[in-house]
């Protein structure tokens, strides 16, 4: 695996490592498969809201930790998909749910590429932050004054989708069949974030991060690629809401506003944004933090604050950070 | 098959069955498992954490008298922050853990997440302080028991309630949050004042809007001085009505009333404004033990020890009383049932009466919702300690008020005989 963590480092994984990681990763994804059998519905939903923040938070990174932007408002993405999802199913608009998820991440791209045209190639930084909140905000006020959106109340009872594939069908009506579907989805789109941000456009992508006056200089149409990046993102984050919709079975308005839009910035940094699973760890750990501190009100809030502080003051790159500069020391400590 | 195969699976089979059989005479020796899942943090709190209060004297009480069906009854309580989402993992893990009676949203917002899911868990859901009207008519499912009245029968039964208590306030108007409970509920409070007022002469003007966050009401404060109204109902909740009431008493909104009703804040308005309260400040109530008629109801003396006991605090709030309701429908539909199980305990809650602090409560059978006495409490401020004090209640039969049956059907007030 090339961690970008460990690139900047300067320490690529050993190959041993990479076989490791990699054995550890099928042994995980085999887990994951068979854990309705493994643990209780009320885990196996909240692995499944792991595997959707995982992916929420994945598209944040895409462009704060490899385009270097900041977007404050990515819940606003993350509703579109949602309650066009859950809309869709609760009124039976005569789509496929492939079909439904896909319309979802491209109203999120379009959506993203409006505000990318403003915020992106006319102006610069912060006004982006500003743009995405106001989207979320605004959206939030529109649903709120959508009676067919629910209103205040939000969009209950989704129902769950069947899958007709011709001749027979996938009936995802059940948890665990609509969780496994969900793992697929996830792991797909994750495997496609992989792909993005490890091939030529993803070094692009870097590239404009690190410095883009000189990737300007290098011919790079930096505000072209800033808009494509985003355009993921958008794209990846409306996945994210469209997969959670059925499996929460509602969608409300606690998902369009700025906290909510915290959400993949924390998983982000907890984890650790310079590494392309960090985002993943983060939202393991936060969600482990919630469950074994569930007996406990608001303790879950202040270990969260606690390990946050932590990690900003210790180690900025975040839990990933942490183990891969523990791993640079056992490894020279084994060598001297 | 080989024989060493069958002999194997047949001793596998005997274990796995012996094992579950004993799992199960343990979970029915046991202590009887209720799931309790109420706002505990985060904003929900204030609210969550008085049922939460009410509930655990409920389980007291119970455990105290020999306990339910022979058990002990045993509160495994979450919390679930004020968040759909939560509130869903939450009764999926319950459930997971063989707990099929639950209690939980306390809010609105949580309860749309729990109530689709009860039949999937094959759950008994008591939804204890949600008001929203798809509870029971959208989201209806025969699992879940509403243990509030819901928002139409809540306003309307103020609405009349208030024009009852002042015949003489002839014009009324409301400040409500722009948002969907904000205009129902000023709308139902509204309507209900025409309908009641003697003569139907009284007049509704229309509602002033605000933000439901707002700090500043100014604006709006000089809109209600410069109208005609004498009756007001103020539809905001939480700090901004505190805001609100402070802005308006420094321009003399409180000698241009006569009434004002507000949407149930409450304490919470009594405790911020202490002698500065309105002095006809009418709000939605649950519970007051030194007034009639809880004075003279000996559940409601002994909640009142026994919170009491427990806290040491002398001033109750009021949703204690909502909170140990909504446990002892589901603790007496068990006992009706004399069993556990969720079938016979929806069955038995279907045709239950129970007696409550509030008086007796039952369930409307075509959607569960809970039929009882909905109380209003009369506020002004005091010279002692909390320097707020209620001086009377007053009450509304709320089978009178309640909107037809209409389970699965989104409610639409125009479709409402006028």
């Amino acid at each position: 695996m090339t961690d970008a963590s460990w690139t900047r480092s300067g320490e690529a994984p050993s190959l041993t490592d990479q076989y490791l990681l990699s054995a550890f990763g099928a042994v995980l994804v085999v887990l994951l498969f068979f854990a309705p059998e493994l643990v209780n519905p009320g885990l196996l939903f909240i692995i499944g809201m792991t595997l959707i923040q995982s992916v929420f938070a994945l598209s944040w990174n895409l462009l704060f930790g490899y385009t270097g932007l900041a977007s404050f408002g990515h819940a606003g993405f993350y509703a579109i998909g949602a309650y066009f999802t859950g809309a869709s199913l609760r009124y039976g608009f005569p789509l496929p749910f492939v079909v439904t998820l896909l319309v979802a991440g491209i109203l999120g791209a379009l959506v993203a590429y409006v505000i990318g045209i403003v915020a992106l190639k006319r102006l610069t930084g912060i006004f982006l932050a500003v743009l995405t909140v106001a989207l979320t905000e605004a959206l939030g006020k529109i649903i709120g004054f959508t009676p067919a959106l629910g209103e205040q109340d939000g969009l209950g009872n989704i129902p769950r989708p069947v899958i007709n594939l011709g001749i027979t069908s996938l009936d995802l009506t059940h948890s665990n069949a609509y969780y496994r579907f969900l793992l697929i989805a996830c792991l797909l789109v994750i495997g496609g974030l992989w792909w993005v941000i490890h091939s030529r456009l993803g070094r692009t992508f870097r590239a404009i991060r690190e410095d883009a006056d000189r990737a300007r200089f290098i011919g790079i149409d930096v505000a072209r690629y800033r808009v494509i990046s985003f355009m993921i993102s958008g794209a990846t984050a409306a996945l994210a809401g469209a997969l959670s919709a059925p499996w929460t079975r509602i969608v409300t308005l606690d998902q369009v506003n700025w906290l909510a839009s915290t959400q993949p910035m924390l998983n982000s940094l907890l984890g650790g944004f310079t590494s392309f699973w960090g985002p993943v760890v983060g939202s393991v750990v936060f969600t482990s933090i919630n469950y074994w501190t569930r007996n406990y009100p608001g303790l879950s809030e202040m270990l969260v604050g606690g390990v946050l502080v932590v990690i900003i003051l210790v180690a900025p790159t975040g839990v990933l950070g942490i183990l891969g500069k523990l791993r640079t020391r056992l490894t020279r400590g084994g060598r001297a | 098959m080989k024989r060493r195969t069958l002999l194997k699976g047949l001793a596998a089979g005997a274990g796995l069955s012996l094992g579950m059989k004993a799992t199960y005479l343990r979970a029915q020796s046991g202590p009887l498992k209720i799931g309790v899942s109420y706002a505990l943090s985060g904003v929900g709190a204030p609210v969550g954490t008085q049922f939460m209060k009410g509930t655990e004297i409920a389980a007291m009480q119970v455990n105290r008298d020999g306990g339910l069906l022979g058990r002990q009854i045993e509160l495994v309580v979450r919390d679930d922050k004020y968040n759909s989402a939560e509130s869903v993992a939450v009764a999926r893990e319950l459930a997971g853990a063989g707990i099929n009676l639950l209690i939980g949203g306390s809010q609105t917002v949580t309860a749309l997440g729990l109530a689709p899911l009860a039949p999937e868990l094959n759950a008994v859901v008591i939804i204890a302080g949600a008001a929203g009207m798809p509870v029971t008519h959208e989201l209806f499912n025969r699992n879940i028991f509403r243990t509030v009245a819901n928002n139409y029968t809540q306003y309307s039964s103020f609405g009349r309630s208030l024009i009852e208590t002042h015949p003489e306030v002839k014009t009324w108007i409301s400040i409500a949050p722009d948002g969907d409970f904000g205009r129902d509920s000023a709308l139902f409070f509204g309507n209900a004042v025409k309908k009641y007022a003697p003569g139907k002469d009284a007049t509704v003007l229309d509602t002033i809007f605000t933000q439901g966050t707002a700090t500043d009401f100014r604006t709006q404060i000089n809109a209600l001085m410069s109208s005609k109204a004498e009756g007001l109902y103020v539809g905001i909740a939480g700090a901004a009505q505190i805001s609100f009431f402070q802005q308006a008493r420094g321009v003399g909104l409180y000698d241009k009333f006569k009434v004002i009703g507000e949407v149930g804040n409450g304490e919470v308005t009594g405790k911020a404004m202490g002698r500065n309260t309105y002095p006809n400040l009418w709000s939605i109530s649950y519970w007051n033990n030194d007034l009639e008629p809880f004075k003279s109801n000996p559940l409601s003396q002994q909640l009142y020890k026994d919170y009491v006991e427990s806290t040491g605090n002398k001033f109750p709030p009021a949703l204690v009383m909502a909170g140990q309701r909504s446990a002892m429908a589901l603790f007496e539909g068990v006992r009706k049932a004399k069993s556990s199980e969720t079938d016979a305990v929806i069955a038995a809650m279907e045709d239950l009466t129970f007696q409550t602090p509030g008086g007796p409560c039952s369930f409307r059978k075509e959607d569960h919702q809970l039929i009882a006495t909905s109380y209003y409490s009369q506020m002004g401020p005091s010279d002692k300690d909390p320097f707020y004090k209620i001086m009377q209640m007053a009450q509304i039969d709320s089978s009178q008020m309640m909107e037809p049956a209409a389970p699965g059907v989104k409610f639409d007030i125009k479709d409402l005989p006028q």
